[in-house]
Order: C-alpha cells, then sequence, then structure tokens
C-alpha cells in the first residue's frame, strides 16, 4: 500500500464512520422526534376522547328512561319503590295483581308488526288498587308518573265511597332483555 | 560551529550543532525553516556503474539490484540516490570507465549498448545526525545532497547552460570531476585527493571506522608544504594533477565532441585553496578559472567585491544547494534524504492510520451506541403509541355506543311513552270542572283513551255547566252525556249523571324531565 492511498485511506475511513454514524444518529433522531410528536398528538386525542365521553355521561343523566335491564330483582325492587312511594303519599296499596305481556308490538300500530326498536322489551303489567284520600291517591299517582323510570299509566279507576276514595290504576313498566351498554 | 560537532563530515553531537544552527539562524533573522543539507564526499560514497538501457520507470529497480550486488549501502538502512548520465556525447570508441573495479573496460566488441549510472550512497546513521541536529533547530530538512554534487551545479550555473567543460570539485578528503559536453553531464568520477591534502594543514594519522566507513583522521601540523606562497603541498598537489590531467586527457581522447575542450572549471571549499587554480593551470597546461557563481548568475548583478570574490571560493557548496530549485539549472537533483523522509513519512503515516482506525472505531462505536439507544427508545415510544392508540380507540368506541344507547333510549321513550296516559293532569282537569252544585262520584278511564265520569248535580243547568268545563278542558275531548236521572225520592233532590269523552296519550304533555329529552 502506498503512502497516498494510506493517507486517502486515513481520511476516508473517518469520514465514511463519521457520516454514516451521524447520519444513522441524525436519521434516528429525526424518527424519535416524529414518533414522540405522534406520542404526544394520540395523548391529546386520548384527553379530548376522556372529556367527550365525560360529558355525555354528565349529560342527560337526570333523563327520563323507558326501560331497565331485565335482572331478578326487578320486580322485588319495583314493589319496595311503590311501597316508599305509598307510605310517602298516605296511601294504602289493597290489591296488587301482576302480569307480563310482550311490548315489542305497538298497540296503535296498523299493521301489527313488532317495531324493531322494541324487539324483545317485556312489559309488566301491575294492577294495583289503593284507597287514601283524594290528596294522597293524587299525589301517589303523580309520583307514578312522574318517576324517571318511564311507567304508563293506564285504566284508571277513581271512585268515591262511604269509606273514603279508592284508585285502581294498571302501571306497566318495561323490562329489556339484553344488556345495556351504558347506564 | 563548536569543536567536536562535526568530525570528518559526519555529526557526531547534534545537540552542538543544532544550537549553533538556531543562533546563527536567529542570528540572520532567517525566515525560513527549510534547509538544503550538503554532505562531504567523506561520508557520502559515490560510484559509476553501468547497466542495461531502460526506460526511467524501470531504472530505478535495476539500479537497487546494483546497489545491493555493489553493497555501496553497507548499513541496514543506508540510503543511496543516483543520476544517470547523459549519452548526448558519444565516446568515439565504446570504452568505458567505471569504478566499479577501476579497471578499463573494453566494451568496443559489446553487441548492447550500456547506460551510466553515478550512484551516491551514505549510511543511516549519518543521515539520522543529520536529521536530529536539523530538526532540533526547529527546521525541515528540505534535502541532502553530496557537497561536490551541489558545487557542481554552482559551476554549471557560472558557466552557462549549454557549455561544454570540465568541472573539478574539490572537497575535504576527495575530488569530483564532473565532465559536461553541451550543459549535459556525461560522467562523473572521484579522485581520493581533497583539500585536506593539499593544503597540507592535516597530515592523515590514523583511520578508524565509522559506521562501517573507513574514515582517516589527521593531525592538526602540517605535513609538508613546499610552496610556502601558495601553502600547498607539492606531493599531493603533484598527484592531484595528475589524476586531474589522466582524466581529462582521457575523456579528451574518447570524446571528440570534448576533444576542443580545455575549460576546466575549479570550485573548492577551502579559502586557502584560492590559488589552486593558477597553480592546475600551469601544471596541466590549461586554463583553470575559478567558478564564480555570484559573478555570472542570472539572478545578480556582477559583484567585483573582495567580499564577493572571498566568498565565492567557499560558497559554491552552499550557492549550489540553494539553487537546487531553480528550474533552469539542468543539474538534476539528488536527495539522499528522500529514503529517510519516506520512512518516517511511513512511520507518521502508519501512526496516523492507526489513529484513523481508532477514531474511525470510535466513530462506529458511537453510531451503533446511539442507534442502539435511539432504537430503544423509539421502540418503547412505538409502543406507547399503540397503547394510547387502543385507548383511544376503545374510548370512543364507548362513546359511540353510549351515544347509541342514549339514542335508543330516547326513541323507546318515545315510543312507549304513547302507551301511557296523563292520569294526573285528567283527575285535576275533571276536579277543576266540577262547579256549585254538582259532585263526582266515579271516574273511569280504560286504556281506549275513553273516559267516563259518573256523578251527582242539584240541578241540570249545574250538570250541563260542569259538561260545559270538561270540554273546555284540552286533555278531553267530545264530553257527552250518556245518561242522567232523578234521584230517587226518600233522597236528597237532585240528579245522577254520566259523561263519556276520549282523553289523549302521554306523550301529548310534557312531563318534568323530557324537557331535555
Amino acid at each position: 500500500m502506498t503512502f497516498d492511498k494510506l493517507r486517502l485511506l486515513g481520511w476516508l475511513i473517518p469520514v465514511i464512520c463519521l457520516g454514516t454514524s451521524g447520519w444513522l444518529i441524525y436519521s434516528k433522531n429525526t424518527e424519535l422526534r416524529s414518533i414522540s410528536d405522534v406520542r404526544n398528538k394520540a395523548r391529546i386525542d386520548v384527553q379530548q376522547a376522556i372529556e367527550q365521553k365525560r360529558k355525555i355521561e354528565s349529560m342527560h343523566s337526570d333523563a327520563r328512561y323507558a326501560t331497565v335491564d331485565v335482572t331478578a330483582d326487578e320486580e322485588y325492587t319495583f314493589i319496595a319503590y311503590l311501597k316508599t312511594a305509598a307510605a310517602s303519599c298516605g296511601v294504602l296499596i289493597t290489591d296488587l295483581s301482576s302480569q307480563t305481556t310482550d311490548a315489542g308490538t305497538d298497540p296503535g300500530a296498523k299493521d301489527g308488526k313488532p317495531d324493531p326498536l322494541l324487539k324483545g322489551i317485556e312489559g309488566r303489567n301491575t294492577l294495583i288498587t289503593m284507597r287514601g284520600s283524594y290528596t294522597g291517591l293524587r299525589e301517589m299517582v303523580w309520583t307514578l308518573e312522574s318517576s324517571i323510570r318511564l311507567l304508563a299509566l293506564s285504566n284508571l279507576t277513581w271512585a268515591r265511597t262511604d269509606h273514603g276514595t279508592s284508585v285502581t290504576v294498571n302501571v306497566t313498566r318495561f323490562v329489556s332483555p339484553k344488556k345495556k351498554s351504558s347506564s | 560551529m563548536p569543536a567536536g560537532a562535526i568530525e570528518c563530515g559526519v555529526v557526531t553531537r547534534p545537540g552542538l550543532v543544532s544550537e549553533a544552527l538556531r543562533s546563527l539562524l536567529n542570528s540572520m533573522e532567517v525566515s525560513s525553516h527549510r534547509v538544503a543539507i550538503g554532505v562531504s564526499g567523506d561520508a557520502v560514497s559515490q560510484r559509476t556503474i553501468t547497466v542495461p538501457p531502460a526506460p526511467d520507470e524501470d531504472l530505478a529497480s535495476i539500479v537497487r539490484g546494483e546497489v545491493e550486488d555493489h553493497q555501496l549501502v553497507k548499513t541496514a538502512f543506508g540510503a543511496y540516490a543516483y543520476i544517470r548520465l547523459s549519452s548526448e556525447c558519444q565516446p568515439a570508441m565504446s570504452h568505458t570507465w567505471t569504478q566499479d573495479n577501476e579497471i578499463w573496460i573494453d566494451s568496443r566488441t559489446s553487441k548492447f549498448k550500456q547506460d551510466l549510472v553515478t550512484v551516491f550512497a551514505i549510511e543511516q546513521e549519518t543521515i539520522s545526525a543529520i536529521r536530529d541536529a536539523i530538526e532540533g533547530a526547529g527546521l525541515t530538512v528540505e534535502i541532502i545532497e553530496p557537497t561536490q554534487y551541489a558545487m557542481y551545479r554552482s559551476i554549471q550555473l557560472a558557466t552557462g547552460l549549454n557549455g561544454t567543460f570540465f568541472g573539478v570539485m574539490v572537497g575535504p578528503s576527495n575530488t569530483d570531476i564532473a565532465v559536461v559536453c553541451k550543459g549535459q553531464l556525461v560522467a562523473y568520477r572521484r579522485i581520493d585527493t581533497g583539500s585536506r591534502a593539499i593544503t597540507g594543514d592535516y597530515a592523515p594519522t590514523s583511520e578508524y571506522s565509522y559506521a562501517g566507513i573507513r574514515m582517516s583522521a589527521y593531525a592538526d601540523e602540517p605535513h609538508e608544504v613546499v610552496n610556502p606562497d601558495s601553502r600547498l603541498n607539492s606531493l599531493s598537489l603533484e598527484e592531484f594533477s595528475t589524476e586531474v590531467h589522466r582524466t581529462i586527457y582521457y575523456y579528451q581522447r574518447e570524446y571528440p565532441d570534448l576533444s576542443q575542450c580545455e575549460q576546466v572549471v575549479l570550485a573548492v571549499d577551502d579559502s586557502r585553496l584560492e590559488n589552486l587554480a593558477s597553480e592546475l593551470s600551469s601544471r596541466l597546461g590549461l586554463t583553470v578559472e575559478r567558478a564564480r557563481p555570484f559573478g555570472t548568475s542570472l539572478d545578480n548583478p556582477v559583484d567585483q567585491s573582495p567580499f564577493a570574490s572571498r566568498a565565492e571560493v567557499v560558497c559554491s557548496a552552499a550557492y549550489g544547494l540553494a539553487m537546487d530549485g531553480i528550474q533552469i539549472s539542468k543539474v538534476p537533483r539528488i536527495d539522499l534524504f528522500t529514503e529517510e523522509r519516506n520512512a518516517v513519512q511511513n512511520v507518521e503515516s502508519k501512526r496516523n492510520f492507526k489513529g484513523s482506525i481508532i477514531v474511525s472505531l470510535l466513530a462506529a462505536a458511537i453510531g451503533i451506541a446511539g442507534v442502539s439507544l435511539y432504537s430503544g427508545q423509539i421502540a418503547q415510544l412505538q409502543s406507547e403509541v399503540k397503547q394510547i392508540s387502543t385507548e383511544a380507540t376503545q374510548i370512543r368506541s364507548q362513546i359511540d355506543l353510549a351515544v347509541q344507547s342514549r339514542q335508543q333510549q330516547a326513541d323507546q321513550y318515545k315510543a312507549f311513552r304513547k302507551r301511557g296516559l296523563p292520569i294526573t293532569q285528567i283527575l285535576d282537569s275533571i276536579a277543576d270542572s266540577v262547579g256549585p252544585g254538582a259532585g263526582l262520584t266515579s271516574v273511569n278511564v280504560s286504556p281506549d283513551r275513553t273516559v267516563v265520569i259518573t256523578g251527582e248535580a242539584d240541578t241540570e243547568t249545574s250538570m250541563l255547566s260542569m259538561m260545559n268545563a270538561l270540554n273546555s278542558c284540552p286533555l278531553l275531548q267530545n264530553v257527552k252525556i250518556d245518561w242522567f236521572k232523578q234521584m230517587p225520592q226518600e233522597k236528597a233532590p237532585g240528579i245522577t249523571f254520566e259523561f263519556r269523552g276520549t282523553t289523549v296519550t302521554s306523550a301529548q304533555v310534557i312531563m318534568p324531565g323530557e324537557q331535555a329529552q
């Protein structure tokens, strides 16, 4: 190997090594910065999504709903609710009978076909006979009617007798067989 | 120069030489750091050898072989340099006089033409001592040339570029004779009589060996002075003039172009040889003139001052060395420092190359480490990004499901809302419609929205008034009298009645909480 070649190689090899190393480190640094930016953007997206979810969850939290998921203690919970409401209104529930029907078809629909929206939903009818003062009975009916869970009242019989005032009303609640995805 | 610093042309104490050079150059305020060094014939061996005709690029290897064969360089790292003698002036007969064996070689019958090469050789210790001395003075060796060869350059510059002459260069222990024909060096030989012997100041007292070369040591006392006026040793002078005459006579006889050449130019290194030219002229019967480089240099005006005259006696070698780089000179360079310089450069180059490799390895290691570290961080970030993206996707999916569920709940609520009746509002409307003289007995609201109201009234007017009030209620429609009849006589006077009408579904009544649906 001649002196000139050795000298040339003496410059060339370090320059190539330094250049290659520098280029590799630079490219990796650029890649790292790029991925870091992506990470930061992803974090911002997650924060925005969490905020959006929180807003959606907090929004309409007091909105009325029609159905609840079917559970083993659904009826127990409802009866307990009735007793609590009656006690607070000062009325006496003298008679109660239940019947379950398919609520998937709108009774008002002309074609009689089940509504896809209501498919599988059960309508649990409870015929309740209560006795008490008119004011108490009215309060009781209003409590049932304005419950956050929709209770459809129908088939009302209000009568005044010598022993007081009695009300018989059919209360229909709706139970969904499928589990609700969100409360 | 301090005593003992240089002995017999060899630097024996480089430190003293360095100090002396540094002091000299400082006093002269010389700024250049490049120096050309002349080495006297004591330390430089010279020989003319015959070689086969070959181009310049092949001549080097041929000469190398000849040098090794003749053992011109005796030590391991000695150096040599050579010049190809010109073949422009051809001899009349193909005689060749070489110093290979100091005999005449009759090549008249030779079938092949031979080239002549003069080789100068120097031992490594001599060069190293010079280099140590020069570099110790902070200088850089530009070239190391034989002193007598530098004198030859000085003579040629003084004589003219195309001159034909015999150049006689007297060194301390020997004398070189250059035969120049039309500016071309055609022969170069050495005779073993130098200025020391001619001046007679020093007589050889012993011989010793330095670096493998046999050297002569001289006593301080004059050996024999025959001519007191010139202070020259007649015996040595006679021997010297005889050798010069033999050489000139030979070349005049053998080379037709030189037969008429009677110009002999003398260059000496000792001021005591100022009259050697006249002595030699009288002995040879030829015109012998002393080289006057200062007076005829192309770059310098004629200077006839006594100082110049004295200086040019001893400065012809220095002048020749200084003129080494001039392109107009036809005297090629003889650089005995090439091997040493190349060796040093080679060592430095290898050292630098090793350094370069170390730097390269460090750079590669840094690069690998950097890439590895960055790759680890990048992989970690990529994993984090993937995890965050998955989380974001899940949250957005949950949002979509929540929105969908909300919408479904709203739609279901809207649908089921129709199935209920606004019982409280109906009761309130009916109660508000009961006027004076009227009362309610029962209210029945059937699932088909039929409302049946029974009651009692004092008069028909009160009953009709109540019916009108019921009809003005927005929740009740088409309220009509089913029947009415007088109550039995045993009871209080009055009538009983029954109204029948229709009502609306709960969907037409806004309930609390529905505003937000």
